[in-house]
């Protein structure tokens, strides 16, 4: 007998039965309803003063807005209405939230549902986030409403601890699984049997890079730079560092000089809104960085280590392509690049997300055709590196939670 | 003053003026001769140390950890006399320590005149609030080991409490009680196990006379709820121990230790300081701000140990002016630092600790 925790769209304990129980009618894809309950949900999240300040809850609020969805919407009619397949929902999806970046889970389950699929969301038992605690009010609020009634089916997001018994029943009962939560997480789900129908959708260990032009920087004003600043706070800080798209090595393309002049003009603009909002766990993390930085230099690998506090190290390495795995909490690797084209040497298969700054579209575009055939999955500006999109990881998430029936008439007889 | 005579002249003697100008005098030479020994160091200097040194707070620190990730010395293979091993915390990699004899030598001359400050000259009998087992592996220390080795020369007629199924030798002790009656007693013991076999256990023993040295960090005390307060209070009721000295030590830095005083603070030697700073910035704080402690020692020679960043948390409470007449600058240990949440997309879903093979 399994008993899990819910959350939504009531706090409670189900039982195994109600945890995969059928919707008693369905839901079309783009459905109207689908489409005004997440801007229901967008509202309550950005109504509320203490949590809308939070750039996490600010992005997710503004992403779920019918507005977005309908962009969405038409960035995809041309597959959806297309005239010789129907889109069908895949059926029942099991989501696995990661642990930390709180908000991943409801875009998940957004575009999920926006398909038409009925779904199981599971977010770790670790959790005590608030942001989460959060969300789950918001979306249990809206769904009380009567024209969201019926939605209630198709949302289930529960609770559980390390519990391979429900991580089995859950999995040899739905129709697909998306995975988040990195490399170890994705193993240890691929290697739950499944039905040989249910599709996987995994989201393994990525990591990210930013590409800064330094002239751009160097020659901006004092408030560009600030502005600058703020945003790669933003893509470097808010998940520790850590998240899949959070910049690690920041690509530095110029000469010699400019590089050096970028490092120091960076610096104290970094660090200043480092101090600010990242005050507390600057200190916390002090030793870790400090340490890390002293193993680096023991190890001859350092060529210029820039950190006058313990909230911003910029760090250049003689290796060519450093061991990023530590990078965390506001540890940057400096690499200086003569030119754009130099970059694709060193993307491994991992590298998910790179920012870029200062580039001119015909430097982009170089860029993006300098990495054909390589699996960097989004060039995106700074301050954009954590904006989430329905292409993620390569996939087209959309197409990736349904399924296209082929339709073909027969002659007239 | 040179290093002999820094070490064996009356502690707790010099004022800050001259303590500033005598150590920084002594931690310069040992600074250079590291730059000069001991490649590792030399690289860190130059990597994040490169200003002029005008005081005791520009003398470059290292991490203590170093020396879990790399062999740090700033002698040949040849010199090495001993290699100290640390567990530190516990599951990661112990510290490794190499000493020559003169560094060994000095730290043990270093503590015997710190502890002579609270024992006297004379050797006393001696309860050991531990196992011999700890002891008896010469070629491989534990802390543990290391640190009842260091304090049994300060008293005789060793008897360990503890036999080797860390079974209480009541019966031991009583016998060793009756035959020392009337005269003091060293105690020693790691403040856990202390608290543990002494106050937790029903041993019952009248310890009037004892004097209590403990050390070994409050993190498990801490756990309890039990301060060094309440520790001193406990085994004051219970065992009638009124002399209790806790001392806050490191083996990457063995025989500098800072000797609790009568009125609960820590107190730097003579020829040892400490450095509180900010862990934002690692700029030096005032009297009165909890920061990273820093430790500075003279006696640190066969390797590069005389100037290293902690992972403990302390305040300076003062110098020069403690209630208990000792000059040099006083403090408190508040803790270990405390580690950062890190959020970020991985680690799910990890295995449960029985899961894992």
């Amino acid at each position: 007998m399994i008993i899990v925790t819910q959350y939504c769209p009531e706090r409670k304990t189900i039982s195994e039965a109600e945890l995969i129980s059928d919707p008693s009618g369905s839901l079309a894809v783009f459905d109207n309803a689908t489409i005004s309950f997440f801007n229901k949900v967008s509202r309550l999240l950005l109504s509320d003063k203490n949590y809308n300040r939070a750039p996490e809850v600010a992005a997710l609020g503004f992403w779920l807005r019918s507005a977005n969805i309908e962009t969405m919407q038409k960035e995809n009619a041309h597959w959806i209405k297309a005239k010789n397949y129907s889109v069908n929902p895949l059926g029942k999806v099991f989501h696995v939230a990661p642990s930390n970046v709180d908000t991943i889970f409801l875009y998940s389950l957004c575009i999920s549902l926006l398909m038409g699929n009925v779904n199981i969301v599971r977010v770790s038992s670790s959790f005590n986030s608030p942001v989460v605690d959060f969300i789950i009010t918001c979306i249990n609020k809206a769904l009380e409403e009567n024209e969201f009634k019926v939605l209630k089916q198709y949302i289930r997001i529960i609770t559980y601890g390390h519990d391979e018994k429900i991580n089995n029943f859950i999995s040899t009962n739905v129709n697909g699984r998306v995975i988040w939560g990195g490399d170890s997480t994705v193993l240890h789900f691929k290697n739950i049997a499944t039905s040989v129908y249910t599709k996987d959708i995994l989201f393994p260990n990525r990591i990210s890079y930013s590409l800064f032009k330094a002239s751009a920087y160097n020659n901006a004003t004092t408030e560009a730079k600030q502005v600058c600043a703020h945003d790669f706070f933003n893509d470097g800080y808010t998940f520790d560092q850590m998240g899949c798209s959070s910049p690690r090595i920041i690509f530095v393309l110029g000469s010699e000089d400019e590089k050096e002049v970028f490092v120091k003009e960076l610096y104290p603009h970094l660090s200043a809104v480092a101090q600010k909002r990242y005050y507390e766990q600057a200190r916390l993390l002090s030793s870790q960085k400090y340490n890390h930085l002293i193993d680096d230099i023991i190890l001859n690998k350092v060529i210029h280590a820039e950190h006058s506090n313990n909230a911003t190290y910029l760090i250049e390495m003689k290796d060519n392509i450093p061991n990023v795995e530590f990078c965390q909490g506001g540890y940057f690797y400096i690499k200086h690049l003569n030119e754009i084209s130099m970059l694709k040497d060193m993307v491994s298969e991992a590298v998910q997300t790179l920012t870029h700054y200062g580039l001119e579209e015909h430097e982009v575009d170089e860029l993006n055709k300098s990495l054909y055939g390589k699996r960097v999955d989004r060039v995106v500006p700074v301050g954009q590196a954590l904006a989430f999109h329905y292409i993620w990881d390569g996939m087209n998430l959309f197409e990736e939670l349904s399924r296209k029936r082929v339709i073909e008439l027969g002659k007239n007889i | 003053m040179d290093i002999n005579s820094l070490i064996e002249t009356k502690q707790y003697s010099l004022t800050k003026e001259e303590k500033s100008k005598v150590l920084f005098d002594h931690l310069k030479r040992l600074h250079g001769y590291h730059l000069e020994n001991s490649p590792e160091y030399k690289r860190i200097c130059l990597q994040l140390f490169n200003e002029p040194m005008s005081s005791l707070e520009d003398i470059p620190y290292i991490p203590v950890s170093i020396f879990k990730n790399h062999e740090l010395k700033s002698i040949t293979n040849d010199e090495v006399f001993k290699v100290l091993t640390s567990s530190g915390t516990s599951g990661s990699t112990p510290s490794r320590i190499f000493l020559d004899k003169d560094t060994a030598n000095l730290q043990t001359k270093a503590l015997s005149n710190i502890m002579q400050y609270v024992i006297g000259k004379d050797r006393l009998p001696m309860i050991i609030v531990d196992s011999i087992s700890v002891v008896k592996n010469r070629l491989s220390y534990s802390a543990r080991g290391a640190g009842v080795l260091g304090m049994s020369i300060f008293g005789k007629y060793h008897f360990y409490l503890l036999d080797e199924q860390m079974n209480i030798d009541c019966e031991g002790c009583e016998r060793f009680l009756a035959k020392h009656k009337n005269t003091p007693i060293l105690l020693f013991g790691f403040t856990f196990m202390v608290w543990q076999y002494l106050y937790e256990s029903s041993i019952k023993a009248d310890l009037s006379e004892a004097i209590l040295i403990h050390s070994g960090g409050w993190k498990k005390m801490l756990e309890k709820a039990v301060d060094n307060n309440t520790f001193k209070k406990r085994l004051k009721e219970k065992l009638g121990i009124q002399k209790v000295f806790n001392f806050y030590g490191m083996a990457e830095q063995v025989g500098s230790v800072f000797l609790e005083c009568e009125h609960g603070y820590l107190h730097s030697p003579n020829f040892a300081d400490v450095i509180v700073r900010n862990p934002f910035d690692f700029a030096p704080m005032g009297k009165g701000q909890e920061g990273i402690i820093q430790v500075l020692s003279v006696l640190a020679k066969s390797y590069p140990g005389h100037s290293l960043l902690t992972e403990d948390m302390g305040i300076l409470v003062g110098e020069d002016d403690c209630k208990c007449s000792r000059k040099g600058k006083y403090f408190t240990i508040t803790g270990r630092m405390k580690k950062a949440d890190l959020r970020g997309c991985s680690d799910t879903f990890t295995a449960p600790e029985s899961q894992k093979v």
